[in-house]
């Protein structure tokens, strides 16, 4: 076969199979989508749950799996409204900073133990422990099955702060994990939301 | 299916490479002990075989370590790429995965196949070619710019978007299943393996210095891009492993260097300019024919 119908045919092996990799983002998109009116249903379904039940639809809700892991950083028991507060004091760790075995690709911020009113909880944020020499300060992030609020993805602060929001209070809240993704110069480019419900 | 669209984090991938990597070298050691009792037992092993064998080994060893030297610059273009150039942003996934090992294995063909057309990437894949053997350890005979050419053709994956944690995960998985294709213990596989996929049979032709097998079968995994771009042959005769003419050394630093100090020959001796431009792009065969007419 003469070369430029090599190159030609590669062309659409690279279009085809770029193809079939970019199929993920509507079928994501999908899911996500139908996990809004799962969880919104149900709520008015719960007054009339005795009269008509109906499964518990958040089990169509996609789920993720997260494994235990270990964070570095910063960690105190704080109202959420603070948490401003509590990244200040991580921005301000140049301890940490100087202990960073390489450029870091993520900070982790771990909520758990909240308070009976979900006001207040354990806030834990750092980077993986395995990219901090002599990390002390780390705190367990559990591992298991996460439900996705917000897909990875590049979000604003109001749609972060709109995500607590579409936690469903209900169920027993155990943890929330958020996760910003950085660029090679460190700066957030993404970030992703996810529960834990015992 | 599901699972094809888990998402992992860049950590998992980092950790799932460097997995591949750590003990497939154990695994592929293993193998290599297991060919030299083959070798033994066929009363084939020779001083020649165990030198060529350990210079194969120091060869792995000093790329290594220029590896060591310029990895940060290499992975820093691709992230500098991908951060700045990418098309989109594709999850890391399973499937996105799976993807980018087709797309890693269609730009190692091509790799492959400029690593034999032109003069200049010649130089350092020549060492690779230049045993006289073909056992597991030949996989690990490398040249002084080994690590420098993979860069152009797997960088356009950063640009459709493929994350550099999974480009690099796919290239190790394609190296890997390369290295294992340097054998004799293993004849010929199933028929629908041999037309799909890469075997040792596919290789040997590969390695040939017989007329009819000169470059032909560049794939990595997939055989089935030779087959669409007609540089497909089939082991139907036996094959004389090496390159022409042969290097004739067991000592490292000789076969490390080889094919870049033939290169600076060719160049000193050569006639004008032009002469010097062709020895670098154009194949080797080209400057072959060249010393040949002026015989």
């Amino acid at each position: 076969m003469k070369l430029m119908s090599s190159f030609a045919i590669s062309g659409v092996v690279v279009v085809s199979i770029w193809g079939l990799a970019m199929m993920q983002f509507p079928l994501m998109a999908a899911t996500e989508h139908s996990d809004k009116p799962d969880v919104q249903v149900e709520a008015p379904n719960l007054t009339t749950k005795q009269s008509n039940p109906r499964p518990n639809t958040t089990e169509a809700v996609k789920g993720v799996r997260i494994n235990t892991m270990s964070i570095s950083g910063v960690q105190q028991k704080i109202a959420i409204k603070h948490i401003a507060k509590l990244w200040e004091t991580f921005e301000n760790q140049q301890a940490l900073n100087k202990n960073l075995l390489r450029y870091p690709r993520k900070i982790s911020v771990y909520y758990q133990n909240f308070s009976q009113d979900y006001q207040k909880a354990d806030v834990s944020i750092g980077y993986l422990s395995d990219i901090v020499r002599s990390a002390n300060q780390s705190t367990t992030i559990k591992g298991g099955r996460y439900e996705r609020v917000l897909q990875k993805a590049a979000h604003s602060n109001e749609e972060l702060a709109d995500a607590w929001k579409k936690i469903d209070y209900r169920k027993n809240l155990q943890s929330v994990l958020e996760i910003h993704y950085l660029d090679a110069s460190g700066h957030p480019v993404s970030s992703e939301f996810m529960v834990n419900y015992k | 299916m599901d699972f094809l669209t888990y998402s992992f984090s860049t950590d998992d991938i980092w950790w799932l490479e460097t997995f591949i990597d750590d003990w497939f070298l154990v695994i592929a050691l293993s193998l290599f002990v297991i060919e030299l009792i083959r070798y033994g037992l066929k009363k084939t092993f020779t001083r020649n075989l165990l030198g060529d064998s350990i210079t194969n080994f120091i060869t792995l060893g000093t790329f290594v370590l220029i590896v060591a030297l310029v990895a940060a610059t290499y992975a820093g273009v691709f992230f500098y790429v991908y951060d700045n150039f990418k098309l989109v942003e594709l999850p890391l996934t399973p499937w996105t995965i799976l993807c980018c090992i087709v797309l890693a294995d269609l730009a190692y063909y091509w790799e492959h196949r400029f690593l034999h057309k032109n003069g200049f990437a010649w130089a350092t894949h020549t060492v690779h070619h230049s045993s006289p053997h073909f056992n597991i350890s030949v996989a690990y005979r490398h040249g002084p710019l080994d690590w420098l050419f993979p860069l152009f053709f797997h960088l356009p994956l950063a640009i459709l978007g493929f994350n550099p944690f999974i480009i690099f995960l796919a290239e190790v998985v394609v190296q890997v299943y390369q290295t294992l294709l340097h054998t004799e213990t293993v004849k010929k596989l199933p028929r629908p393996i041999e037309a799909i996929f890469n075997t040792p049979s596919h290789h040997r032709v590969h390695h040939a210095t017989n007329k009819q097998y000169l470059d032909k079968n560049y794939a990595g995994i997939f055989i089935v891009w030779d087959r669409m771009f007609g540089t497909f042959a089939k082991e139907d005769v036996k094959v004389k492993y090496g390159i022409y003419p042969a290097v004739k050394s067991i000592n490292p630093v000789t076969v490390f260097f080889s094919g870049y100090v033939k290169l600076v020959r060719q160049m000193w001796h050569a006639p004008n300019w032009r002469y010097r431009w062709n020895l670098l792009i154009k194949p080797p065969l080209w400057a072959w024919q060249q010393e040949n007419k002026n015989k």
